[in-house]
């Protein structure tokens, strides 16, 4: 799934070649693939997060299902650790799928307060930089 | 529609009250109501155009159904025209309804190019939403 395939609209006809949109919109965002450094498809876009008092994106939450085939877990990830992949149109995360899989997720059902700063500061602790 | 009903993660479950959540997915936001600030129901939001470079929320886009008349227009508001009525749980739009009827649209078969100065420049002159510079804005929350 990605952002060209989920847009109905032809919000992205102009953007044939280049860096890719400057504006994307989020619900063409959300279902992307999403592969680690190392090239593993590590899971899907699930939501975006939006800061509503300063309008920023807060973070982006993956789901990841593992490679040993466990349930799949949520991530929330800065959006400052994925880059956009024009050529493959998918969303590429600055760490490996190993990082993926010791860093701290949670279960869909029990989503966390984002907005605890003990929670923030844990995930912008360097893990994806 | 509205953000707790589209919400199917629960990630509005402990937000009963107080001054709503601040942090809110973008996908829960997609439908939800927007009145103008007379309190007419002038349509929903249809789409969340976010820059890539900056990682900010430019606009939302909005379809103003019903209230002006079936059609395939679409309006860009900036992010900053749009207020969280948490009571109602609705968005406002910072114009009245009257005002609406010169607001700048587009065809959705025709999306304009929302990285232009000039189109973002007239969306936000008439929306009275400042400059394009995103330096210094909040989002109220009512």
């Amino acid at each position: 799934m990605n952002y060209q395939v989920r847009e109905n609209y032809g919000i992205y006809n102009r953007d044939h070649a280049g860096p890719g949109p400057r504006l994307m919109s989020a619900n063409t965002l959300i279902g992307n693939d999403v592969y680690s450094q190392d090239g593993e498809n590590v899971g899907n876009i699930e939501e975006i997060m939006l800061n509503t008092h300063t309008g920023d994106i807060s973070y982006v939450v993956l789901s990841y299902a593992g490679s040993l085939g466990e349930d799949t877990k949520l991530f929330a990830v800065p959006w400052e650790a994925l880059t956009l992949d024009t050529e493959n149109k998918r969303f590429v995360l600055n760490a490996d799928s190993s990082t993926l899989e010791a860093a701290p997720g949670f279960d869909k059902e029990d989503w966390p307060d984002m907005a605890d700063e003990i929670w923030d500061g844990k995930i912008n602790n360097t893990l994806w930089y | 529609m509205n953000y707790q009903e589209r919400d199917n993660y629960g990630m509005y479950k402990d937000d009963d009250d107080g001054p709503g959540p601040r942090l809110m997915g973008a996908d829960t936001l997609i439908g939800n109501d927007v009145y103008s600030l007379d309190e007419e129901n002038v349509g929903d939001i249809k789409e969340i155009m976010l820059d890539t470079q900056t990682g900010e929320v430019c606009y939302a886009v909005l379809s103003y159904g019903g209230f002006l008349g079936v059609g395939t227009k679409l309006f860009a508001v900036p992010w900053e025209a749009l207020t969280l009525d948490t009571e109602n749980k609705r968005f406002v739009l910072n114009v009245d309804s009257s005002a609406l009827e010169d607001a700048p649209g587009f065809d959705k078969n025709d999306w304009p190019d929302m990285a232009d100065e000039r189109w973002a420049q007239q969306i936000h002159n008439f929306y009275g939403a400042g400059n394009t510079n995103r330096s210094s804005h909040h989002t109220n929350i009512i």
